[in-house]
């Protein structure tokens, strides 16, 4: 199993367990696909940069009305997707789903750092990647309705 | 209890206070900071009673904030609890080693926030 199969495991493993803990909600992911997300528009990206022993992007990937629906669920409030209040929930889940998924796989030797979340938010838009990256976009079905988490990795030499 | 709550997250900041009062401190008076360097100039050595500082923020990261806040004199010790995403064992450390005396790894819940700021309130500093 390659770093980037790994990565994506300990990411699905993170995000149901931030799901479990944070809202106290069961999460199912789907099979990984190699599509490029976002699949529906509009839609509220969040994206933060891996570098070390993976390298690449994790991304967050979620209609705004999911995203209104976490946010109710996560802080007791609807928020408006394009508040800044909303954009930096989406951005800190992926912060912690990544925290969690590098502490999962520091404990087999496989360290990276990472930057702080950039958002997207708007319609009709698509995030171009280098072309030799391994893609892995992992879709979700919870009672908020459905999101997906991509990791775009640099091909182990 | 003044607790003064380091987060780049505005929604980290409300849940983090939320937490702190359904755990049980109703008592709760926060005073909020966006980054290190925000915690820095709202810091009160003579009013603090808790610092919550999460690690990965711009301008000042948590780690630095902590080792500045040890520098300055305080009539009382001021726990300081890291809640951060960072939770590999060199990071602990790290964070234990620059003052830190404890640490919750986000996701977390109401237990986790009652059982580590419990403890840390009960020891005598």
């Amino acid at each position: 199993m390659g770093i980037d199969t790994k990565a994506a495991d300990a990411i699905t493993q993170a995000t149901i367990s931030f799901f479990k803990t944070m809202l106290t909600m069961d999460v199912t992911p789907g099979k990984a696909t190699e599509t490029i997300g976002p699949a529906s528009q509009p839609s509220i990206s969040a994206t933060i940069g891996i570098s070390g022993d993976l390298s690449g992007t994790m991304s967050l990937h979620v209609h705004p009305d999911v995203a209104g629906n976490i946010m109710e669920s996560w802080i007791g409030e609807r928020l408006a997707p394009e508040t800044a209040e909303c954009r930096d929930g989406i951005g800190e889940i992926v912060n912690i789903v990544l925290g969690d998924a590098k502490t999962t796989m520091s404990s087999g030797n496989i360290n990276f750092t990472f930057s702080i979340p950039h958002v997207i938010f708007g319609s009709e838009y698509q995030i171009n990647y280098p072309a030799d990256v391994s893609i892995q976009n992992i879709g979700f079905d919870s009672p908020l309705g459905t999101f997906e988490v991509e990791l775009v990795a640099a091909k182990e030499s | 209890m003044n607790v003064l709550i380091v987060d780049d997250s505005a929604v980290i900041r409300k849940i983090l206070i939320r937490h702190l009062q359904q755990a049980g401190f109703d008592d709760v008076s926060p005073i909020e900071a966006v980054d290190g360097a925000d915690g820095l100039s709202k810091f009160d050595p003579d009013k603090i009673d808790l610092i919550l500082a999460d690690w990965n923020m711009p301008n000042m990261n948590g780690l630095e904030f902590v080792k500045k806040v040890r520098q300055i004199p305080t009539p009382n010790y001021i726990p300081i609890v890291m809640v951060t995403s960072e939770g590999t064992v060199d990071r602990v450390e790290e964070a234990f080693e620059a003052g830190v005396d404890s640490y919750i790894a986000k996701p977390f819940t109401v237990d986790h926030v009652r059982t580590k700021i419990s403890a840390l309130l009960d020891d005598d500093f």
